[in-house]
């Protein structure tokens, strides 16, 4: 018997290891796939142009060089990436200062204001609208407010997202009206409740939306194209579309440009990342 | 500690970019634009960023340098530009200059008239007429700043391993010995492919003209449709033939790979790459690893076959500082201002009579083949430029090229398609 429990145990456990070493190769095969095409970037970027194409290929470069960074920071790329990181963060912020009242006037005034459910209905609504679509008259309405060539035109029209507001608005949805009924009885303003209460809570879906915001307004495209005609105020995507020319394309700068482009984006991912996490923690807890 | 270390780097990362991009702004404020300038400042649209050989650029900076006024330029991609000229038009804001290959055939009612602004007669008028893509009036809307013609280059090392001799401008090859050592050169295992074109209609068409095919025919008061007739459809099976058996690199037909066959063949990947002479200086500048040349266009079963294109200057008529515009116009077509341009752009020269003397012997004869190309531009080629039918119809030709390429269609089917569709958008029958 005793024989036979120890082999059952052997055999437990041998399974799991077993389980265990084909989920790491899982992992590691996924993770290589996700992170080669980015070190391929990289090391591309340091190859001077005779050596992107070359057949056989090779992955690091056989003379390494740094010209093409001068040249676009020569070009003034950090100047876009300057305008671009503004964008990114004023839009980002406007975007979650609206995105939370909204969700927390649509959850938590649901039993006092009967329409809210229809409201939100109709962000919802809008959502199946293809983005595209509206940009011939969101590009008319800049026009006529005379935000053309104005980074505010690039910043206004887009600060409003229904997914923020949606996921805000769920997730006051779990949060108990006690609170904030506690927190009236005890003399609070609305406004105090939902900065100092309210918003606290709801951190882990604050750093989601921050980073999704920055993220759209870093590799938004068509509407800073549209609306900036002055190249001093080029964001980081125009700048780069810039090196593809009507008689070829400059491979170089296009990847040595990508290149410094992407690292504010990795820097705020790798600092938040650990809250992206939380927020399925935290609402599993609340749920 | 790690979310310290972390918080620190980004701070530190977006300091210095903060830091550099306001010392970019100042120096790009002395160099390029400014609101303090002495003279006035010329804004000027250009369709990619220059680098520093680009002659154009360099012949704005010395304009600027010489006669104390600034130049600003914007790019917008060549793709974009058609979706963003509309807008800048609506608000009143564009430039005082445009280079440009087709902005001035789409909006010409937005551009001035240069006629009187230099003297016309000291331009080539094939030039002028190509590149101003307007053969219905007198007006000159665009002057050229950049003439081109289509040409072979071949690798010069590949073609001395398999012992290929270089035709010449007098003893052209035929296309079926163009193939056939394009074939050899693939089979000596020297090159992987033996010819590539460029991903351009504009290339495919020369072997279309050479073998006497065309787009449209004209007629006593209008045009045909004739892409799809028994001489084009030949010609495109051919092509997809040369692809199907790896003598082209199909990736670039099949539009499965946006990669640039100019790389290939500055690779080595290529014994036969036809392009154009715009290519030329970044070739000159880039390959060092193998001798390489220029040659003569082959014959077809008709003839030889170039296409001369090319950009121009433009003035929209609501620019701010049109007359700065003009100045700079007038300037750059002064004899050492053109001779210096076109010494850096290698190009063909496009006022009469005036050229530049290479001083590298290399650059003296393939010079020679380009400019030798100029008389090989077809009157089919002419006729189809006159029609303007790409004023209908314009990628969508390519795509049909690109889906008999990839299998998806016949050659007949595919030039069927493009002919009913052409036929259909400009009211043209199709010939018989």
């Amino acid at each position: 018997m005793g024989n036979k429990n120890r082999f059952s145990n052997h055999n437990r456990r041998k399974q799991k290891k077993d389980t265990n070493i084909v989920l790491t190769s899982i992992n590691l095969t996924c993770a290589f796939l996700i992170v080669f095409p980015i070190i391929w970037l990289l090391s591309s970027s340091f190859k001077p142009s005779s050596e992107l194409f070359a057949y056989p290929l090779s992955l690091f470069p056989e003379e390494f060089t740094i010209d093409h960074y001068i040249k676009v920071i020569e070009n003034g790329f950090f100047r876009y990436i300057y305008n671009s990181f503004f964008l990114a963060v004023v839009g980002t912020l406007i975007t979650v200062a609206i995105s939370s009242m909204c969700g927390y006037a649509l959850a938590i005034y649901r039993h006092n204001v009967k329409y809210t459910n229809i409201i939100f209905g109709v962000f919802l609504l809008g959502t199946l609208i293809p983005g595209e679509t509206l940009t011939i008259s969101q590009f008319t309405v800049i026009s006529e407010l005379g935000l053309y060539n104005n980074i505010w035109g690039v910043i206004f029209p887009v600060v409003t997202t229904t997914t923020g507001i949606f996921l805000y608005r769920q997730f006051y949805l779990t949060v108990p009206t006690s609170f904030v009924e506690a927190a009236r009885i005890d003399g609070a303003g609305e406004f105090y409740i939902f900065s100092k209460i309210m918003l606290p809570l709801s951190k882990s879906v604050t750093i989601t939306l921050c980073l999704f915001s920055f993220m759209w307004r870093w590799n938004d495209y068509i509407l800073p194209l549209l609306v900036l005609s002055d190249q001093k105020n080029y964001t980081i995507q125009i700048a780069i579309k810039n090196f593809i020319g009507a008689n070829g394309v400059d491979w170089n700068s296009i990847l040595a440009g990508s290149v410094i482009s992407i690292i504010p984006i990795t820097i705020l991912f790798l600092i938040l990342q650990k809250y992206i996490t939380g927020i399925n923690i935290s609402s599993g807890d609340k749920g | 500690m790690r979310g310290f270390l972390l918080t620190l780097c980004s701070v530190l990362f977006l300091s210095f970019i903060t830091a550099c991009s306001s010392e970019t702004s100042v120096e790009t404020n002395g160099a390029n634009n400014s609101e303090e300038a002495d003279g006035g400042i010329l804004k000027i649209l250009l369709s990619e960023e220059p680098s520093s050989e680009d002659a154009l650029n360099n012949s704005f900076k010395k304009w600027a340098e010489e006669t104390g006024n600034k130049v600003d330029t914007i790019v917008i991609p060549y793709d974009d530009q058609i979706t963003k000229f509309p807008l800048m038009l609506k608000n009143d804001d564009v430039p005082d200059l445009v280079s440009t290959t087709r902005l001035t055939r789409l909006y010409p009612e937005e551009f001035l008239d240069l006629t009187d602004v230099v003297d016309i007669g000291i331009f080539d008028q094939a030039a002028l007429e190509i590149i101003g893509q307007d053969y219905d009036s007198d007006s000159n809307l665009a002057l050229p700043n950049q003439y081109t013609i289509t040409s072979y280059f071949y690798n010069a090392d590949a073609f001395e391993e398999v012992g290929i001799e270089v035709p010449t401008i007098d003893d052209p090859w035929t296309m079926d010995e163009l193939i056939s050592n394009a074939q050899k050169l693939k089979d000596s295992g020297d090159v992987n492919y033996g010819l590539a074109v460029d991903f351009s209609r504009g290339r495919y068409d020369n072997l279309m003209y050479s073998n006497g095919g065309s787009i449209t025919q004209e007629t006593e008061d209008s045009f045909v449709v004739s892409i799809n007739s028994e001489e084009n459809v030949q010609t495109l099976e051919n092509f997809v033939e040369w692809n199907e058996t790896d003598l082209m690199p199909k990736v670039i037909w099949t539009g499965g790979s946006t990669d640039n066959p100019a790389d290939y063949f500055k690779n080595g990947d290529v014994g036969i790459y036809l392009s154009g002479s715009w290519e030329y200086s970044p070739m000159y500048e880039e390959i060092t690893a193998f001798d390489w040349g220029v040659m003569p266009s082959p014959i077809g079963s008709l003839q030889q076959s170039a296409i001369a294109g090319g950009g121009g200057l433009g003035i929209p008529s609501s620019a701010e500082n049109p007359e700065l515009a003009k100045e700079f116009l007038e300037w750059f077509y002064k004899e050492d201002n053109y001779v210096e341009f076109l010494a850096q752009d290698k190009g063909i020269s496009f006022i009469n009579g005036v050229t530049y003397e290479p001083e590298d012997e290399k650059v003296i004869a393939d010079y020679e083949i380009l400019q030798a190309e100029m008389k090989n531009v077809t009157d089919r080629f002419l006729v189809d430029e006159k029609s303007a039918w790409r004023n209908y119809l314009d990628s969508e030709y390519r795509d049909v090229i690109k889906r008999a390429v990839s299998g998806e269609l016949t050659a007949k089917e595919a030039l069927d398609v493009f002919a009913n569709d052409l036929s259909e958008k400009s009211d043209w029958e199709i010939a018989n």
